[in-house]
């Protein structure tokens, strides 16, 4: 049985201030989780929704994140491009699955961007001294499976609740 | 950020939400200090960090020596030390 908990829909200009983060944290906590799964959840979804924002609709470059300038300068063109009246958004699905062993949270993110080469992300996962690219890689530890829709611009996962 | 400094020892304390959005100030923060002087990373306010704030990290390692740098990451909440635990930031950083 699954059974849908939350539906937000984030516009790019949501992005300027609070709006969003907002928006997810009222959203999060409406789920009720305990400590730790509430923790991973949030940074689940924030990881997914950045990833939809900067490199979905925004197209960010990530590898700009190699050096301190280059973060600077990143989050400078992020700022920039969310204020050029972007007309994409993001859609935020979370349901919950209850099994008999384990209660799981489904969660779909999806952007209205072009999306992205999905074969290229296995040959790009970070080493552990990578100051890049390690957003998706803790969606993968922390969720029991994580995948994307043909073109890349949506991706699905699962996460198994503790509590 | 908060900081602290006594025999070359500096203490830096870390936001509640250390997040993409603090990236500035804790590279201003960290580049105030002496790249050879022993970093303490206080964690015991933060109750959120994300993946940014993992490359904000290793940034700092960078600036203070890499491999010889010496930083300590201290007072993790548990779902935090979780976070740099699957991140193998154990090999990178001292943390307790």
């Amino acid at each position: 049985m699954c059974q849908p908990l939350i539906h937000e829909t984030l516009l790019v200009k949501d992005f300027m201030g609070d709006d969003a983060s907002l928006k997810l944290d009222k959203a999060i906590v409406s789920l009720n989780l305990d400590r730790k799964d509430s923790f991973n959840i949030h940074l689940v979804v924030n990881e997914l929704v950045s990833n939809a924002l900067d490199h979905g609709l925004l197209l960010l470059s990530s590898a700009e994140k190699s050096q301190p300038s280059g973060f600077d300068a990143y989050y400078r063109m992020r700022s920039e491009r969310i204020k050029q009246g972007n007309t994409g958004h993001i859609e935020i699905h979370i349901s919950r699955e209850f099994s008999a062993e384990r209660h799981k949270l489904h969660i779909h993110v999806a952007d209205t961007g072009d999306g992205f080469d999905t074969d290229s992300l296995d040959a790009k996962l970070p080493g552990s001294d990578c100051t890049f690219g390690r957003g998706i890689s803790i969606v993968r530890q922390l969720c029991s499976s994580v995948s994307y829709s043909p073109k890349g611009n949506q991706v699905h996962v699962t996460y198994d609740l503790e509590g | 950020m908060e900081t602290q400094t006594k025999d070359n020892v500096s203490t830096i304390k870390i936001n509640e939400n250390f997040n993409f959005s603090c990236q500035a100030e804790f590279r201003q923060t960290y580049e105030k200090i002496p790249k050879s002087n022993r970093f303490i990373l206080d964690f015991s306010k933060t109750s959120y960090i994300d993946s940014a704030a993992l490359g904000m990290l290793l940034l700092l390692k960078e600036y203070a020596g890499g491999d010889g740098s010496k930083i300590e990451i201290i007072k993790c909440k548990p779902e935090v030390q979780n976070i740099f635990q699957i991140s193998n930031f154990g090999q990178l950083f001292k943390i307790s």
